[in-house]
């Protein structure tokens, strides 16, 4: 009887979009993703981008990159694409050239007009400073601002950019690629402060007197460390190089030496050495203690650098500098051999006795590794710092142990890459909302991803190898009289043939398809963040693609799926959105027993039933309740609730409807 | 003055599903030109509390659009509507912030007017009275 009363009720219930409060709710990119995705510290969605490249669908495809990625121009240079590490086509031939399809798309922009970002609307009275306007710093207050939050970021050094215009030079990465996306990320309201050093011209309490109610510190690690060998602080001609190549971008383009010794193995110190070549040097020596095996440097850039002319003297190490008058001649070093792997998982060198010799040299630049300069930190703040002087924070909210303190990138990780800085940014500027808003940190938080085994099998039998497109590069001759930058774009051709080397892997195929053509909109890509903490898991329903993708056609991959899918049980359904009828309820803790409701219904769906004690709770008959409403807005105590009409949903409707009509005021403007 | 005359005003409306102002049956939200609609079942869900929320919220005026008395499609829903809308309005007065930033239609349908003449007046009430001085911007 009840059961067909409430088909009744259903029948007459309103067809309403719930996006937020379906449970039915299936996100894609979230379940099932591909190897490049998981593979990429900030999540970027790899083969959506890639694949929208082959449909030359070049807008969509950085839009796409923008969403997890501020900084795609940046990336699409100096990234060490750890998605081309966990390529599936590297099982083929060789992975897909995903960094320089990004900087194509990238550079696409930047030749047909940039879109100029407007102003985000401010929405929330609080302000969040960030300290360091490096990728983490620049990051975070994207995020932030576009949540409604003022942002203000403060630059020690007079150029923005952090690392990227400190430590990385001009041939790898123009400076109008940096100016440009940071201008991007300016012109949405963020409030940039160069030559402004935290800890002097501003004090780190004074931030929080100024009214800024969280600050991030993404302060970087700027400081080299010492070599530790004789003779290091007695000569003149050592130079940091860190101190080196930031001397260097801010403008002293004056010749270190004739000859230079470089001590590294790592980016930096390949950067050194090419910024040196093109100072003018004409001896250049890369010293490093292990073979080029265990070399941390992209291999392209050691590739390129011996071309230059760049000398490479692996098993070696400095042992003493060697100076005369007071300034340095040259560098005692000590040949090295191969021994057991150490805790990093290289191995370690270990030296040969009475193998000494001596490089002369004018300069020697050491680039071992560098430590965030927290000497800024005053001493009231009981940071808890590491042993290498970085920030502990929490693994998941990047936290520090003072509260309204945030640290991430370099500052957290000790040198490490602009992708992982982008991350550290994303999560910092998640917590620091749910800090403000007084959410838990932690609460709904996954921990990172990890690729798992897919319910189908990608077959890669029989794919036909297909090589990859070699990066065009400046030829030699053109290279060394200036900056100018080495690694060139990909034309529309070659960006288009390199994207169809994605064997789109996953369950997922990730084109987008859905979303717009869901009318009921049961298919998200992403699922909003801010009903995060409003939800339970979302279901492990997993959408899938009627037919292997790999079978079907190009044109038709994008268009044949997403039709049927299967869940946990493998029945197949048809999506259908399903909603529970629109009753109310009493929360039977808030019910004082007025008996206001039992008036006002007319269904007599509610009674007073007591309670046993002299008290009386009402109920709602459930199969009797029409879902009006009424009872709700006059109960006195807010006892009780309507299923989907809940007051916050209502208040999320009515922020939509405010906001969403500021930005069309703008757009007329 | 020069404030004023390119002063939008945020008008939020609230409709019951029934007396078919909002004409999509799926979306929750209407955009038209003016003001922004909010359907709910029926109007008997407004409170003031709810009224109150959308003012402090940032809108600049609020309307309420129910079924005639004696029309509501659950018979009883709108009478409350009437009643806590009068209970709003003279809050708003109260607070200083001018009840007339809140209109109530519960006779729409029984008379000539349309749906835009009512909004243009309204509209221009809004606009005379300026923007709601709790909005923060």
């Amino acid at each position: 009887m009840i059961d067909a009363l409430r088909v009744a009720l259903q029948k007459e219930q309103i067809k309403l979009n719930f996006p937020e409060l379906s449970k039915e709710i299936h996100t894609l990119t979230r379940l099932e993703p591909s190897a490049c995705k998981v593979a990429c510290p900030a999540g970027v969605d790899v083969k959506a981008y890639v694949g929208l490249i082959i449909a030359r669908r070049f807008d969509e495809a950085l839009e796409v990159v923008k969403q997890t990625n501020p900084l795609p121009g940046i990336c699409g240079r100096v990234c060490t694409h750890p998605c081309e590490s966990e390529c599936n086509r590297r099982k083929v031939d060789e992975p897909v050239a995903i960094c320089a399809l990004k900087r194509f798309i990238a550079d696409w922009e930047l030749k047909n007009g940039t879109k100029k970002s407007r102003p985000v609307e401010r929405t929330k009275k609080e302000r969040v400073a960030i300290v360091g306007s490096g990728p983490a710093g620049l990051t975070c207050a994207n995020d932030l601002i576009r949540k409604g939050y003022g942002v203000t970021i403060f630059e020690a050094l007079p150029i923005p950019g952090g690392m990227l215009t400190a430590g990385i030079p001009p041939f790898r990465l123009p400076r109008e690629i940096i100016q440009t996306e940071i201008e991007a990320i300016t012109d949405l309201g963020v409030e940039l402060l160069t030559n402004t050093r935290v800890g002097e011209d501003i004090g780190l309490e004074e931030l929080l007197e100024k009214n800024y109610q969280a600050v991030f510190m993404a302060i970087g690690a700027h400081k080299g460390l010492k070599l530790g060998i004789p003779g290091e602080g007695e000569y003149q001609g050592i130079l940091d190089a860190v101190d080196f190549l930031r001397r260097v971008s801010t403008g002293d383009k004056t010749r270190p030496g004739r000859r230079a010794i470089i001590i590294g193995g790592g980016n930096s110190a390949i950067d050194a050495s090419r910024t040196a070549l093109r100072l003018g040097c004409e001896e250049i020596t890369i010293v490093y203690r292990r073979s080029r095996k265990e070399m941390p440097a992209a291999s392209a850039e050691i590739e390129e650098a011996e071309k230059e002319g760049v000398k490479l003297r692996y098993l070696t190490a400095p042992g003493r500098v060697l100076g005369k008058n007071g300034k340095v001649v040259g560098m005692e070093c000590i040949k090295m051999r191969l021994g057991e792997p150490d805790s990093s998982g290289r191995r370690r060198p270990i030296p040969l006795e009475g193998s000494e010799f001596t490089i002369e040299a004018d300069v020697i630049i050491p680039a071992i590794s560098q430590k965030p300069d927290i000497s800024f930190l005053p001493k009231k703040f009981e940071f808890r710092i590491s042993k290498w002087d970085t920030f502990e924070v929490d693994p998941v909210t990047f936290a520090t142990n003072i509260p309204g303190f945030f640290a991430g990138g370099d500052a957290v990780t000790g040198p490490s890459t602009v992708i992982d800085a982008i991350a550290h940014g994303h999560f910092a500027a998640r917590s620091i909302d749910r800090y403000i808003s007084h959410k838990d940190l932690k609460k709904g938080i996954d921990p990172a991803p990890k690729l798992s085994e897919w319910g189908f099998k990608l077959e890669i039998e029989g794919e036909k190898p297909i090589e990859r497109n070699p990066i065009p590069r400046l030829p030699l001759e053109q290279r060394l009289h200036g900056f100018e930058e080495v690694d060139l774009c990909f034309t529309e051709e070659m960006a288009v043939a390199e994207a169809k080397r994605c064997l789109r892997c996953g369950p997922c195929i990730e084109c987008r398809e859905c979303v717009p053509g869901c009318s009921k909109r049961l298919v998200m890509l992403h699922f909003p963040d801010e009903y995060d903490q409003d939800l339970e898991k979302i279901p492990e329903f997993i959408l899938r693609v009627p037919v292997d993708p790999k079978k079907l056609p190009w044109d038709e991959r994008s268009k044949k799926v997403l039709l049927s899918w299967i869940d946990e049980e493998e029945k197949k359904r048809e999506l259908s959105l399903t909603l529970e009828p629109i009753v109310c309820y009493v929360d039977r803790d808030l019910c004082r027993g007025c008996g206001d409701c039992v008036k006002i219904c007319e269904y007599n769906a509610v009674e007073l039933k007591p309670c046993g004690d002299g008290t009386f709770v009402s109920e709602i008959d459930q199969a009797l309740c029409k879902g009006c409403d009424t009872c709700l807005a006059a109960c006195p105590s807010g006892a009780i609730k309507a299923k989907h009409f809940t007051s916050q949903r209502i208040e999320k409707l009515i922020d939509s409807c405010l906001s969403k009509n500021e930005r069309k005021n703008e757009s007329k403007k | 003055m020069n404030q004023r005359s390119d002063f939008q005003p945020k008008i939020i409306a609230f409709a019951c599903h029934w007396c078919g102002i909002g004409r999509n049956e799926i979306n929750p939200v209407e955009e038209f030109p003016k003001f922004k609609l909010i359907k709910l079942l029926c109007t008997g869900r407004i409170s003031s509390a709810l009224l109150l929320k959308t003012f402090e919220k940032g809108a600049d005026g609020v309307v309420v659009f129910g079924c005639p008395e004696g029309k509501c499609h659950y018979n009883f829903g709108n009478k409350n509507a009437i009643k806590e809308c009068k209970l709003s309005q003279s809050m708003l007065d109260l607070l200083g912030m001018n009840g007339k930033r809140l209109r109530s239609e519960f006779d729409f349908f029984d008379q000539d007017g349309g749906l835009d003449e009512i909004m243009d007046e309204f509209v221009q009430n809004v606009k005379e009275l300026g923007p709601n001085p709790l909005r923060i911007d």
